[in-house]
């Protein structure tokens, strides 16, 4: 199930060295396209998850400037992106569609049409299913990393990675297995 | 197999694409530092607001020491500084509040999370309430709503419409500012909050129909904020500004509303380029009243803690 590199990829040594540009700039070589492309579909924006990881990325900086650990910094880059993307997308769906009326605004890039039918239906699902599909399927961590990264209990990242799982076999047409 | 295809598909649609180091760490360099600044702004601004409050005690501690007269006072008393613990009627956490008025009558609005099985949620249904008289109790409530992960907050209570009441505006925090649910509060023998909902009969507002939420940010590239304004013929209206900043200008989209209950009506709109130093840029006041915090985004703010209650 894990992804080949995901090990260092998001979990990373504990207790690391403080967040630099040295470091910001590996997470920029290493993990963060897969991040982005992680929170994108959670998200359904990438923009908005590009701005997220961002955000997340120089709050890492400034917290580390302040003298605060930080053990891993693509899980905690991940963790608080996710949350990022969140209520950003409120004001900046907000801002697209008044904007809309006078501009037209440059594509992102796929149109309805082109998107698969899993991003279909995993659009379709509550947020907290979203994002533990994609970080167990797509980024490939286990039950036990889910639960620590966000903050909440293996049992409710296991009932809610079957529930998903339940609502996507049925969404795609698939066996459950 | 369910497993193969998410595996296989969700790999395809994600397609990372490679980042540009440079313009990236450039980016991010600006991100910090603005965060930067913005905290230090606030450090400042709490060590000024403690002196104010310490001296505005010694300043009434003395006005009713022996010997002295209190002012007189009639009527309603005033707002109680500290909110009562919310009484919802079913378990909070993580409680904001702000200090309302409505008919004339002191009260708080409230926005909670309902506390779940595993203790607070961080993504938990949130509500916003409003207690009318300041008991604690809530006499009318709103919600849940969702999309609060990063702190939804109680932010201001600003008279939208000149009827002398509240109306409240609950924030949802974002990277970079806010987004501001605003929602008109009636009181009398059925105390209501709903929020406020566009009306756009000409269709030329720049606002969707439907629930009224306006962006509350201020950073390098563009801006949005609201304000109130009183119009020739005596109508109270609020002003939702989005804008660009263009070097030294900037453009500004405006649309007018008339508030009535809660229905928001679009009367006019407008598209200005001006000055940059006359653009209608937001700061820590909705239409006079005070906002929980400015436009930074950062809801881990000392100011934050200042209005949890012990729910």
């Amino acid at each position: 199930m894990r992804h080949p590199g995901m090990e260092t990829a998001l979990v990373g040594e504990p207790g690391t060295a403080a967040v630099d540009e040295t470091a910001i700039r590996e997470f920029l070589a290493g993990p963060f396209p897969r991040v982005v492309a992680a929170v994108a579909l959670v998200a359904g924006s990438r923009a908005a998850a590009e701005d997220a990881v961002a955000e997340a990325l120089a709050r890492a900086w400034e917290r580390s400037d302040r003298g605060d650990a930080i053990d891993s910094l693509p899980a905690w880059v991940t963790h608080v992106a996710l949350n990022l993307s969140r209520s950003r997308l409120r004001r900046v769906r907000a801002e697209a569609r008044a904007r809309e009326r006078l501009v037209a605004r440059p594509g992102p890039g796929r149109t309805e049409d082109d998107r698969l039918d899993v991003e279909r239906a995993l659009a379709t699902l509550p947020r907290r299913q979203r994002e533990v599909v994609v970080l167990h399927y797509y980024l490939g961590l286990p039950v036990s990393e889910i639960s620590a990264l966000r903050g909440i209990s293996e049992g409710t990242v296991k009932s809610t990675l079957h529930r998903a799982r339940h609502a996507m076999a049925q969404a795609l047409g698939e066996d459950e297995g | 197999m369910i497993d193969d295809r998410l595996e296989r598909d969700l790999s395809r649609a994600a397609r990372p694409g490679a980042p540009d180091p440079g313009v990236l760490v450039e980016e991010i360099v600006a991100r910090r530092q603005h965060r930067t600044r913005v905290r230090r702004l606030r450090a400042g601004a709490v060590a000024v607001a403690i002196v104010l409050v310490a001296f505005g005690a010694f300043v009434v501690l003395q006005a009713q020491a022996p010997g002295t007269l209190a002012p007189a006072t009639g009527g309603l008393t005033a707002p109680p500084a500290v909110a009562p613990p919310l009484r919802l009627g079913q378990p909070t956490c993580r409680v904001t509040w702000v200090p309302i008025t409505v008919d004339g009558s002191h009260g708080f609005a409230y926005v909670a999370t309902i506390t779940g099985d595993e203790g607070c949620p961080t993504d938990g249904d949130q509500v916003v309430a409003v207690d009318i008289d300041g008991d604690g109790r809530a006499d009318a409530v709103a919600g849940p709503f969702g999309d609060c992960q990063l702190g939804c907050e109680a932010w201001a209570a600003p008279d939208l419409n000149g009827d002398g009441s509240s109306d409240v505006a609950v924030a949802h925090a974002g990277a970079d500012g806010y987004g501001i649910d605003l929602y008109a509060v009636t009181g009398g023998a059925n105390p209501s909050i709903r929020q406020l909902q566009v009306s756009d009969p000409t269709g030329k507002g720049f606002l969707p129909a439907g629930p009224l939420q306006v962006g509350w940010v201020d950073v390098a590239a563009r801006f949005a904020g609201a304000r109130c304004d009183v119009e020739a013929n005596g109508t109270h209206v609020l002003l939702v500004d989005n804008g660009d900043k263009l070097g030294a200008s900037a453009q500004v989209q405006t649309t007018t509303l008339e508030i009535d209950g809660d229905r928001a009506t679009v009367a006019d709109t407008s598209t200005d380029t001006m000055p940059l130093a006359q653009a209608p840029l937001p700061g820590t006041e909705l239409c006079g009243a005070p906002t929980f915090a400015g436009v930074g985004g950062d809801a881990a703010g000392d100011q934050l803690v200042r209005r949890f209650t012990p729910n």
